[in-house]
């Protein structure tokens, strides 16, 4: 039987440099999905302060959870159907704002708590949040945000979102900024023929990113070789990744945060891997038939009570 | 004759709140205005508020006698203080105008039911909501259908009263204690206040 799923991996690791300098690591990551809903983030703690890891951390679960619940809103509010122009401005200034302030405030308080300066949890901030074929995208600062498109013939890597670095290549913007939400850019799209999404801070976009030439073709590794792992390995294979390859070549934070659309073969594939990618489906409204022999699961969606699943699997580890 | 008894009610309809959940709402909405519909108050007068895309609209004026709404629709902008500045305006001139007329009045009802989220701010209509209490005694009640944590977009309201918690699809029993209440609020005296008991919410309330 054919699976295919939405799965989340990430990779984060201590720069070099802040191993030599005894700072902590300040990229923050952070994944977060419900009701179809799959939200990814990743922040980047400006290296000049000392507090920035708790602005990372709390700016990427903030955005994570707001947007799992304000997709809907969010994304009508993009559209421009049925308004006239100010009305599409203002309906989307207001969008934007509304993600910007929630994050905002959440630094602001965390600050208050740590009885720090405001701009001592500067950092940057990359998300993207998907429902079906809608998508919402949001950056500020550096880092890269791409996507994998598969056409049925060909796959494709693209950038959706291009890091932003001022005058010079190693300053960039913060959500702390006093013009901030100037920077701050928010859009909506629709795709269909989205498999995956990369988010990274700029230690692995130093390396996987050029700006005219877009992402290193083997960023489409770091999705396929997804396929054939547990979540937990492929984790644990990111993070090697990023020390042993990327390491060698940046020696700032590194993160990666991968949204993939994931495909095994239950015939095939590893014992363990089938039961990792099936273990949170309890519910038979979580498997939706895309034909005989292939199945789409969703473990986001709600269910009321657990279903029986283990004569309908057949698995051999169920067996 | 019995003294008139205002309600203003605003309803979310916004895009976050949708699906099975609003459906269930919806429903539930609809039941209660057939239930003043057979019941028909004579003394009532309801307003019922919702959201559209840039203004919002007005379900059933306070003008109309019979208890029926157009369709509360899915999938609008979360324009809630719009929808508040709207709905204080609307009684505001209908107290003026009971008024003049030396109509008695009992408090007047203002409901907010809100799944927590606005686009717009809502300092300004909040503060001028809180301005109308100020002159006239409004029994004012806000509602959040979300299970989640009081949203920094809707802490201006919070502020003024906390919400209460309505169970997750638990409407009909919602919109169920609240024409009875309203009924029997049109019926009693008006020297005699109606207490709401821990009991009246158990059904349909998180307490």
């Amino acid at each position: 039987m054919i699976l295919t799923k939405w799965r989340h991996a990430q990779g984060l690791m201590i720069g070099n440099d802040h191993i030599e300098s005894k700072t902590p690591c300040q990229d923050n990551l952070f994944y977060a999905a419900k009701n179809g809903i799959h939200v990814i983030a990743v922040s980047d703690g400006a290296g000049s302060k000392q507090k920035s890891q708790f602005g990372s951390e709390i700016a990427t679960k903030t955005v994570c959870n707001y947007l799992i619940e304000e997709f809907d809103n969010i994304y009508l509010s993009f559209e421009s159907y049925g308004k006239s122009k100010d009305e599409i401005k203002e309906s989307r200034r207001l969008a934007k704002e509304s993600i910007f302030n929630i994050v905002k405030k959440s630094i602001l308080e965390k600050a208050q708590e740590l009885q720090v300066d405001f701009d001592e949890l500067a950092c940057t901030l990359l998300f993207v949040a998907k429902k079906d074929e809608k998508y919402i995208c949001g950056h500020i600062g550096d880092g890269v945000i791409c996507a994998l498109y598969n056409s049925g013939e060909s796959e494709t890597l693209k950038v959706l979102s291009h890091p932003e670095n001022g005058e010079q290549i190693n300053i960039t913007f913060f959500m702390t900024d006093p013009d901030a939400v100037d920077h701050f850019r928010v859009n909506t799209f629709k795709e269909t023929n989205i498999t995956g999404l990369m988010l990274m801070s700029d230690g692995p976009e130093e390396v996987l990113y050029h700006p005219i030439n877009g992402m290193h073709i083997n960023c489409l590794k770091l999705f396929h070789n997804f396929n054939h792992h547990t979540e937990q390995d492929y984790n644990e294979i990111l993070n090697n990744f990023l020390k042993n390859q990327v390491g060698k070549y940046s020696y700032d934070d590194l993160s990666i945060n991968i949204l993939y659309l994931s495909t095994i073969d239950s015939d095939v594939d590893a014992e363990e891997v089938v039961k990792d990618f099936v273990m949170d489906i309890k519910n038979l409204k979580q498997i939706e038939d895309v034909s005989s022999y292939a199945k789409f699961l969703d473990g986001t969606t709600q269910y009321k009570d657990k279903d029986d699943l283990s004569s309908y699997w057949g698995f051999k580890w169920q067996k | 004759m019995n003294p008139r008894l205002l309600i203003t009610m605003i309803l979310d309809n916004s895009a976050a709140f949708q699906g099975e959940k609003f459906d269930k709402f919806k429903l539930a909405f609809e039941n209660m205005l057939a239930k003043f519909n057979e019941a028909n108050p004579k003394n009532i007068d309801l307003e019922i508020i919702a959201y559209d895309e840039f203004s919002p609209i007005v379900l059933k004026t306070f003008k109309e006698k019979e208890f029926k709404a157009k369709p509360l629709e899915p999938f609008k902008m979360p324009f809630l203080g719009k929808s508040i500045d709207q709905g204080i305006k609307d009684l505001k001139a209908l107290c003026e105008y009971y008024d003049e007329k030396g109509v008695q009045m009992y408090k007047p009802w203002v409901f907010v039911i809100t799944n927590a989220y606005s686009f717009d701010d809502l300092d300004k209509p909040v503060a001028d909501m809180k301005a109308f209490f100020m002159s006239q005694k409004v029994l004012y009640m806000p509602f959040i259908l979300s299970q989640r944590k009081i949203p920094q977009n809707v802490e201006a309201l919070q502020k003024v009263k906390a919400f209460m918690r309505i169970k997750e699809g638990a409407y009909e029993e919602f919109f169920n204690w609240f024409f009875n209440m309203a009924t029997k609020r049109a019926n009693t005296d008006i020297e005699t206040s109606v207490k709401f008991d821990r009991a009246d919410f158990e059904e349909w309330a998180v307490l």
